[in-house]
């Protein structure tokens, strides 16, 4: 087995990135962070990857990330294909950050977020500025990054923080039953469908709603529409081959 | 004439005025409200009719049959016209546009299975109840497609990324207690119930000065799209105005 602290390996459309730094609690030093990098690169050229699962060992997810490593956000956040997190401890400061870049947050009742950068003296300075109020309102998103207090997982939920909830332990079965969930769809669609959710949100609504439609009419192109709507009026479960 | 004869030939869409409320109940009872040509020019048609009516004060939106409706008729897909004709189609006659954009108050009520652009129309909505039994989904991934009636917009707007984005990509099916919580409907109310309470709160609204509620419906919804300074200005211009 590879001793490398960031594992990625591929199956049947999904991709699964595991960061097995388990001694340090996860925190993304400078060669995890170059490593996270170089798989988002490798997944994102891949083109028979449809869903992405992010996970890490141990009982913390992640305990935060060195200053000056490489740029492991925006490497994670141009993956074009939906990450899935599976969050099963606690993510604190950068570890909270690297579970808001994922599109679902699947978390085990024992999962903690906490944002304690204001605390600390300083800003976050990977998405949770951004991220946060897009996810859970302005004000709440406030609330947490002054206080810098623990959001529980039965929080997390209600906020929409969380997007699932798995049992203490159960998170990376959960989060791997959905990505399978999600393989099993257009893997065209699904890429189509994130884009134009996150990157209409940073557009005006008429702006937003143009976008939707050219990459509806784009996918209407595809194969794989004509196959899922022959799969429905058939009856039968449809086979997409991302094209 | 035979049964199915007379049914197909009841229009898709049912439009009627009741003194300042305009009622519009889509009428494909037999496809569960699935969305075809003749429904799109039948909306087209009634929401045209409300924009140019100033008589209109207020409008509700129904499904008749057992559901509100299930979204495109995967049936005239193998029909459709080339992308490049069903794009041009789609801008020419804005029926999405026109709902979101009339100054009057739109209230749906909804039941049933509200499920992908039938979903996503009552989203364009201002204000929404819900029948008990109603459900909602977005099932287009499944089906190799993205929800095409702006919920990739509004849904993200309403509840959240995270929230859209677990709608959108899996699908999942959400009641109508867990509707409201996410603040999707303002309101729960009996199967039988529900045309007696919305068209209640469309009397109640078509009271009110149609200037004023349109202002107030601009106002809110440019809210997400512009800077607070320039929300602000606009908001103390309309007031001042009115």
């Amino acid at each position: 087995m590879s001793a490398r602290p960031v594992r990625l390996r591929r199956t049947a459309g999904l991709a699964e990135v595991e960061i097995a730094s388990a001694a340090s609690g996860n925190c993304i030093d400078v060669g995890i962070a170059q490593e996270l990098c170089a798989a988002a690169e490798e997944i994102a050229g891949d083109e028979a990857v449809s869903v992405v699962l992010l996970s890490t060992r141990g009982r913390s997810f992640c305990a935060g990330a060195d200053a000056n490593s490489p740029d492991w956000a925006a490497a994670l956040a141009s993956v074009p294909q939906p990450v899935i997190a599976a969050v099963q401890g606690d993510a604190i400061d950068e570890g909270a950050e690297l579970a808001l870049l994922a599109d679902l947050r699947v978390c085990a009742r024992s999962a903690r977020f906490r944002f304690s950068h204001i605390a600390q003296g300083r800003l976050p300075s990977h998405g949770a500025t951004q991220r946060l109020p897009r996810a859970v309102g302005r004000m709440r998103a406030l609330d947490i990054l002054l206080s810098g207090r623990w959001v529980g997982a039965a929080e997390a939920a209600r906020i929409g923080l969380a997007t699932a909830i798995a049992p203490a332990g159960g998170a990376l079965p959960a989060a791997r039953r959905i990505a399978i969930e999600l393989a099993g769809k257009g893997p065209l669609a699904t890429r189509y469908a994130k884009e134009a959710v996150v990157a209409g949100s940073d557009m005006t609504l008429a702006q937003g709603i143009r976008l939707e439609q050219d990459l509806y009419v784009l996918l209407q192109t595809t194969a794989d529409r004509v196959e899922g709507v022959d799969s429905f009026l058939e009856r039968r479960r449809p086979r997409f081959r991302g094209r | 004439m035979s049964p199915a004869a007379r049914q197909s030939r009841a229009p898709a869409v049912l439009y009627e005025k009741r003194g300042a409320v305009a009622e519009i109940v889509l009428n494909r009872p037999e496809s569960l409200n699935a969305y075809d040509t003749a429904m799109r020019d039948g909306l087209y048609e009634a929401l045209t009719a409300v924009r140019d009516d100033p008589e209109v004060r207020a409008v509700v939106l129904f499904g008749n049959g057992r559901a509100f409706s299930t979204g495109g008729d995967l049936r005239e897909f193998g029909s459709a016209p080339s992308p490049v004709a069903a794009r041009a189609i789609r801008w020419q006659r804005d029926v999405w546009g026109t709902l979101w954009n009339l100054s009057q108050p739109v209230l749906a009520g909804v039941h049933g299975a509200v499920v992908g652009g039938g979903f996503e129309m009552m989203l364009l909505c201002d204000h929404c109840t819900a029948a008990s039994d109603a459900r909602f989904s977005l099932p287009e991934t499944g089906l190799g497609m993205i929800p095409g009636v702006a919920g990739t917009q509004t849904l993200p707007r309403l509840i959240g990324s995270g929230r859209a984005l677990d709608a959108v990509l899996r699908g999942t099916s959400i009641d109508a207690r867990r509707a409201r919580e996410l603040g999707l409907v303002q309101k729960v109310v009996a199967p039988a119930q529900l045309r007696r309470r919305v068209h209640r709160l469309a009397e109640d609204l078509a009271q009110r000065r149609p200037a004023l509620l349109a202002s107030l419906k601009r106002l809110v919804r440019d809210a997400s799209d512009l800077p607070i300074d320039v929300g602000l200005a606009a908001e103390r211009r309309a007031a001042r105005s009115l």
